[in-house]
């Protein structure tokens, strides 16, 4: 995974800090589109 | 007693169109502005029944801020990110929502500060947007911090850093009286809206009324709350 590498970084630590961002960033995303839907509801 | 004809001059149809007003634009400025102030609420936020202490949270962020901006390497930067997005999604979405607004709005700002800069010099252009990263991260530690901390147990945590009393006393005032006066602003701006009907041709005297009683009542405000830290015993001293 040589893509994932910073700055000659440990790579491995590297791709799994970005799949943590990337899971947190999607939850958050999700979560925000909720937002207008349960105003709706109540 | 209801008459049971109406006069005829209640029947005749009115056709009034009120002259329209050209610059009311500083007053739409204003009133904006108010409303910004008002908008802008110390504590809205909750803090958890086993919440760490404020003092160990201020020295946590404060040390976070510092190794975030002070390092070059993107490891770090990646490494606060990660635990910093990780905590967030973990809230509910309303909260989420508040911290990624101040956040997010600092981070767009820092990028159109450096927009002309990564345009000119395009080879530094991850360098900048390493600033702009950096900006937005510190950003949201600092609205987590607000978010979760009660303002009560941060000027706690100031006064144990031994910070005087006088610096977090103005702090405190200003910032509990910049609401105030800005809710004030706002009525008083909305109050001369629904009265001022068409084309007004004193604006600038009326700008200075609404202006004039702001700082009156301000005056007014300062000589209360004198008073009434007197009358509770301040002692210009903050408990710690």
């Amino acid at each position: 995974m040589p893509d994932y590498s910073l700055e000659g970084m440990n790579e491995v630590f590297a791709y799994v800090l970005s799949a943590v961002i990337g899971v947190a960033i999607l939850v958050i995303i999700f979560k925000l589109i909720s937002i207008p839907f349960a105003k709706r509801k109540r | 007693m209801i008459p049971e004809w109406i006069p005829e001059w209640l029947e005749e149809k009115d056709s009034y169109t009120p002259p329209s007003d050209g610059g009311a634009f500083y007053i739409r400025t204003i009133k904006s502005i108010g409303a910004a102030m008002s908008r802008l609420r110390i504590q809205r936020g909750h803090e958890k029944k086993y919440a760490l202490p404020a003092i160990v949270k201020f020295i946590l962020l404060v040390c976070a801020i510092l190794l975030l901006s002070i390092n070059h390497n993107g490891m770090i930067m990646l490494f606060f990110a990660a635990i910093l997005q990780a905590y967030l999604c973990t809230w509910p979405a309303h909260d989420i929502w508040n911290i990624l607004k101040a956040s997010g709005a600092a981070g767009i700002i820092a990028f159109i500060l450096f927009l002309p800069a990564m345009i000119i010099l395009p080879q530094n252009i991850s360098n900048n947007l390493a600033v702009v990263i950096k900006v937005f991260l510190s950003m949201e530690m600092l609205s987590i911090f607000n978010h979760t901390t009660q303002w009560n147990h941060i000027t706690g945590a100031l006064k144990k850093l031994h910070i005087p009393a006088i610096f977090i006393f103005t702090l405190d005032i200003t910032l509990k009286y910049i609401v105030l006066l800005g809710t004030l602003i706002q009525d008083l701006l909305t109050s001369l809206e629904l009265r001022s009907v068409g084309k007004n041709n004193k604006k600038y005297q009326s700008i200075g009324g609404v202006m004039g009683v702001t700082f009156i009542r301000g005056a007014e405000m300062s000589g209360e709350m004198y008073e009434a830290m007197c009358c509770r015993g301040f002692t210009d001293d903050y408990k710690e």
